[in-house]
């Protein structure tokens, strides 16, 4: 294969810290499916063999265990475990490649990545230029990430990022996070002479695939101080894109005394080794990638960053609460549901479009289940039940009279008579009481609600927990 | 033509009439000394009058009021649009507005909001566009996104896009804008010429979705306003160009919530000449046929009905005669009644009407307006000769010089580069155009003599001594038209030095700048050196100390160091005393130069640090170190003092070993020179 995929199912999930108590955040189920299963699923699809999968150490068995055996994945993977909870996901291909485990180019994905893109469009950009980094752009979550999270409300907002692209749309020439820029920015007037007009688009997500070639993986073990990809290594490559190559010491006049005598490490471009003719058919090739001016192709730059940019389908990070619950929803219903069941074809989830519940779910009379909801095996649901745009886990007991709206229930949740959930998650192993009156809250793994509670935004999770805290 | 789509009966009272507002003043004194007698807007582009391109193309559009606003030689605008044909159309009514006092757009403005003259959307243009866009299409766009962008659009900017650096771009016009991509609404306007960097604040990103920065734009200074704008300049005298109006507009937009908007052109031409940079590059441009169809051989000019276009851009008028063995090669423009001797050449140039060229001559890029006469085997490049000029014998005219009225020069003489020249020695009828502030003056020059029959006066603008001379400097160097090439190189590296900025060292820009320097001596090897070119080289020198940001302290040695360089430079295989005599000659050559930077005492001791770096790296320069130094002694740019001072100092660097040797090597001189100072010193005392 041309490259080679590494799944990152390490993360902590600090934004889920709620959910992640007792389960991985790459265990976490959306549409009572591992999350990370997706991402594995789509690399399937696209025809890889095999793929690494990067996960903490303590949680390696359980993933390797939910993913051969509950959901059968024929890909094979490599898992790779991670001793270290503190390293940062380029910290992570760095000691990928330190341990010598990465022979070709990459393609790094991250676990939480729902999305229906069909990665050889992205690729195909990345071989087109023959980039260093390619990145996939969504124009879309923003509106997943704005609706109101379950749990306790915070006031945090999404981060912007600043993306200026060249005329086509294509090549990020400057990439900046909101944060980051204090008052202005400050753009040099040679990136302008190249590209005059550039275009800045403020909302989009990275969605966290990114295409690499493996010199910047060589780069990364020489350069330890970066230890982040998303927020570090991409602004940085996107920064170097116009470094100008030192000129070697043929080209300086000769007599030239007041000169700095350097003792340089080598530098980024050093490292950049285009293939052996790529560079010779670029000058012999009319193909260009600008105009305007008489420069070679790509100015000469050896260290180019593109993007692909998303424009329609899904595309959902589940990082956080709301993010979260919404891709629930979205594989289970919605606009986009014939989109998410076509390429999620496999298994239980709509082959057939009525098949939202699982055969082997027991549903009693007079029960109403939502075709926008998703019901998994075993589960048991009771008289008069009413549940809209939810998902319902395995092996669950609904009881009577028990409505759910807008809502996630894990596996082996059981929710007593008369109680009330809206837009909430409710971990595995819980156990809600009668007539509880649960609105958007998050409860926590083996949590058990006192029967009549009436909850609205909390966290219900464990107690030592929330000590820590 | 506006009655048919008039549906909305709002619209109908507005688009009655079409209006347009030339200023028909430039405001500055770019083009002097020739506008001492002529507004700039009646010098002639390709034999026609600017002002004449420009009604050209707002009558053509089918504007019905134009309103030309001229200050300075107001009643020879007058006279020029009553004899022409504009001023006899049944279409369009052509009227002049005449105001003295006025010193920018801004006042002009300022006067026509006072005469009330404006009841709809207008054209505001200069009176030295040339254009060939569709500008009644353009004010119909204006009026009809008024519906979606509300009454407070109050300008539409148009531009032409065009990559940086296309020779028709205005290097004063050298801007970024940041517009709202779905509507080209600008949201920051920059002027970058000046600046490495272009600075967006961030809430403009924060409060768009999508903004484009585009630097691909050739500002036409044609402006399509809303009838409010003269009233904004009324409110605000601080508006004095359309830059204060763009900035004050964005700056207040919340407070007044007025807004601006460009219209990008792509296939159509527009350029102002508002420089002699932009003069060479119009008229460039009309020769190649880019502004069809305003070209010479369209006779939208009566008087140009008899010119034919041949192959190669070559227009001749019908009675031209030109000799056998004459050659004109590519893009000229032959005017009426125009004889050419044989064997002269002539590329890229206008001749005007009724010129006399001899033969031999090499005419290159030049201007010649009327009545001009070139005698045998003169030479001109890319230089404005006005009308009546004449070159006696064997004159030769360099790039970028500007001959004024009935200026004659020669025979047998090289007007160096940039120079301009006028008839009359001074004025005491201050009859200058388009003063400034800064009003130039006429000097005297008795010692610049343009040959034995020569009528010609030196023009420069004022020296101001108490501003430093940096401004007027990049003045001139703007000015200097025939420069061009030069001034792209100079920009093409330091957008090499910029990219290396990010992991800047410092040796990096030295390095070029000593390698410019050095190809700037060069340059100047063949010329003989006096005054005037000593200053162009100084120009020179100083504009690529500014480019490269060098500091003085390092200049002096530097220039000192190239000055010495150079002859190794060229023949690597001179040796011993044949290296050192020419070092020599080079050193008496140039030292008006050295001695303009190396004169304080701080200065000498740089320049003496510098060489002393040099020897450490060239073997050659250190064998001759003592010899070079007494010969910088003889010539009196170090002084004794210095030389001794710099003796005595204490090793800077590592390399004591050198710094020793070479004491050593020197203190023959020192000792000489010691007792001379001893000597003289005794003289004193007694």
């Amino acid at each position: 294969m041309e490259f080679q995929p590494i799944v990152m199912a390490g993360g902590p999930g600090s934004r889920l810290s709620d959910l992640t108590v007792k389960c991985p955040k790459a265990l976490l189920p959306i549409g009572n499916k591992p999350m990370v299963w997706y991402t594995i699923n789509m690399l399937e699809k696209a025809g890889f063999e095999e793929a690494i999968v990067v996960v903490q150490e303590e949680h390696c068995e359980e993933i390797k265990n939910q993913l051969m055996d509950i959901c059968a994945v024929k890909i094979r993977l490599d898992f790779f475990s991670l001793d270290d909870d503190e390293a940062g996901t380029a910290d992570v291909l760095r000691i990928l490649g330190e341990k010598d485990k990465i022979k070709r180019d990459i393609l790094i994905l991250s676990c939480d990545l729902i999305t229906d893109v069909s990665l050889h469009n992205v690729a195909n950009i990345h071989r087109t230029y023959d980039a260093s980094a390619t990145l996939l752009l969504s124009q879309l979550p923003s509106q997943y990430y704005d609706v109101p999270a379950p749990g306790v409300k915070s006031k945090k907002r999404l981060e912007k990022d600043f993306f200026g692209f060249d005329e086509k749309g294509e090549r990020i020439l400057f990439l900046t996070s909101e944060a980051d820029v204090e008052e202005s920015i400050e753009m040099k007037k040679s990136i302008l002479r190249k590209h005059p007009c550039i275009n800045i688009k403020t909302k989009l997500t990275d969605c966290f695939m990114y295409f690499m070639k493996k010199w910047v993986i060589d780069y990364l073990i020489e350069y330890k101080t970066i230890s982040d990809l998303k927020g570090e290594l991409i602004p940085h490559l996107v920064r170097k894109q116009f470094l100008k190559p030192k000129k070697s010491d043929k080209d300086l006049p000769k007599p030239d005394q007041s000169v700095i005598v350097e003792t340089t490490k080598a530098d980024i471009l050093s490292f950049s080794k285009s293939e052996e003719y790529a560079d010779e058919i670029r000058s012999m090739s009319t193909w260009i990638d600008h105009r305007g001016d008489m420069e070679d192709c790509f100015h000469c730059s050896k260290i180019r960053c593109y993007a692909y940019l998303q424009n329609e389908g899904v595309c959902l990070r589940a990082n956080t609460l709301s993010s979260y619950s919404e891709s629930n929803k979205q594989v289970g219903m919605g606009p986009v549901k014939r989109k998410v069941q076509k390429i999620f074809s496999a298994l239980d989830i709509g082959k057939d479009k009525d098949v939202h519940i699982h055969p082997s779910a027991t549903i009693k009379e007079k029960s109403q289940v939502g075709a926008d909801c998703l019901v998994a095996e075993g589960a048991l649901i009771g008289e008069r039940v009413s549940i809209k745009k939810s998902v319902v886990g395995k092996h669950c007991k609904i009881e009577d009279k028990v409505k759910i709206t807008n809502s996630v229930i894990m596996d082996h949740v059981t929710v007593k008579e008369g109680s009330n959930v809206q837009g909430s998650i409710i971990s595995a192993h819980s156990l809600i009481g009668e007539k509880c009156d649960l609105k958007d809250c998050i409860v926590g793994n083996e949590q058990h609600v006192n029967p009549m509670g009436k909850y609205t935004n909390e966290a219900i999770v464990e107690v030592e927990k929330m000590m820590e805290i | 033509m506006s009655r048919g789509k008039g549906k909305q009966r709002e619209d109908l009272k507005q688009e009655d009439v079409s209006q347009a507002v030339v200023i028909a003043d430039s405001f500055n004194v770019r083009f002097g000394p020739i506008t001492d007698r002529k507004p700039r807007t009646l010098l002639p582009v390709a034999n026609v009058a600017m002002l004449d391109y420009t009604l050209e193309s707002l009558t053509s559009a089918g504007i019905q009021e134009i309103f030309v606003f001229c200050c300075h030689h107001a009643d020879k605008i007058k006279e020029h649009i009553s004899n022409s044909k504009f001023s006899s159309l049944t279409s369009s009514t052509v009227s002049t507005i005449v105001s003295d006092g006025c010193m920018s757009m801004g006042d002009a403005l300022r006067e026509i909001h006072d005469k009330s003259i404006i009841r709809s959307d207008f054209i505001l243009i200069y009176g030295d566009v040339v254009t060939n866009a569709n500008l009644s299409s353009l004010l119909e766009e204006h009026k009809k996104s008024k519906q979606t962008r509300g009454n407070n659009a109050v300008m539409t900017m148009v531009y032409k896009s065009c990559p940086p650096r296309h020779r028709t771009r205005c290097q004063e016009d050298d801007v970024v804008m940041a517009l709202e991509t779905s509507t080209n609404r600008v949201l920051h306007y920059q002027k970058v010429a000046d600046h490495r960097k272009f600075v967006l604040p961030k809430e403009v990103l924060s409060s768009n979705n999508e903004v484009t920065l585009r630097y691909d734009l050739l500002n036409c200074q044609i402006n399509i306003c809303s009838p409010q704008v003269p009233s904004l300049f009324k409110d605000n005298f601080d508006y004095l160009t359309r830059d204060d109006f763009v900035r004050g507009i964005l700056e207040n937009e919340e407070i007044m919530g007025y807004t601006m908007y460009i219209k990008v052109i792509q296939d159509q031409y527009a350029a102002r000449i508002s420089n002699l940079h932009m003069y060479d590059a119009v008229s460039r441009d009309i020769l190649s046929r880019w502004s069809y169809p305003i070209v010479p051989d369209n006779s939208f000019i009566e008087e140009r009905s008899s010119v034919t276009y041949g192959r190669h851009n070559v227009y001749l008028s019908n009675d031209v005669t030109l000799a056998r063995g004459c050659e004109l090669e590519k893009s000229v423009y032959v005017g009426r009644g125009t004889s050419v001797g044989s064997n002269t050449v002539i590329t890229n140039s206008v001749i005007g009407k009724d010129c006399r060229i001899g033969e031999n001559v090499k005419i290159d890029g030049a201007y010649i307006w009327d009545n001009v006469t070139i005698e045998n085997s003169c030479r001109v490049e890319s230089s404005i000769l006005c009308n009546g000029v004449v070159l006696y014998d064997s004159s030769h005219v360099s790039q970028g010089c500007i001959l004024s009225w009935d200026v004659k020069v020669g025979p047998s003489i090289t007007i160096p580069r940039g120079t301009r020249l006028k008839s009359s020695p001074d004025d005491e009828e201050d009859d200058f155009g388009e003063d400034l502030p800064e009003a130039d003056q006429a000097t005297k020059e008795n010692a610049h003599h343009f040959g034995s029959r020569s009528q010609a006066y030196l023009f420069r603008l004022t020296q101001d001594p108490t501003d430093s001379d940096e401004e007027e400097e990049d003045q001139l160097i703007h000015d200097m038209f025939g420069l061009e090439i030069q001034s792209e190189s100079e920009s093409d590296t330091e957008t090499d030095l910029d990219e290396s900025s990010e992991d800047n060292i410092m040796g990096d820009d030295m390095d070029v700048f000593y390698t410019e320097a050095i190809d700037t001596l060069k340059k100047y090897k063949n010329l003989k050196i006096d005054g005037t070119s000593t200053e162009n080289l100084k120009f020179e020198i100083n504009s690529l100390k500014h480019s490269y940001n060098i500091n003085i302290r390092d200049l002096y040695g530097l220039i000192t160091k190239a000055i010495i360089d150079l002859p190794m430079r060229e023949d690597a295989n001179l040796d011993g005393n044949q290296l050192l005599s020419s070092m020599k000659q080079n050193l008496t050559k140039y030292q008006a130069l050295i001695k303009n930077y190396v004169r304080s005492g701080e200065s000498q001791m740089d320049c003496l640090h510098s060489l002393e770096d040099f020897c450490q790296t060239n073997e050659k320069v250190q064998s001759l170190f003592m010899k070079l130094l007494h010969h910088l002694y003889d010539l009196d740019i170090l002084s004794e003092q210095a030389v001794i001072k710099w003796h005595g100092l204490p090793p800077m660097g590592d390399n004591t070993e050198l710094h020793v040797s070479i004491r050593k090597q020197v203190a023959p001189l020192i000792k000489w020179l010691q007792e001379a100072e001893e000597e003289s010193s005794e003289e004193d005392s007694d």
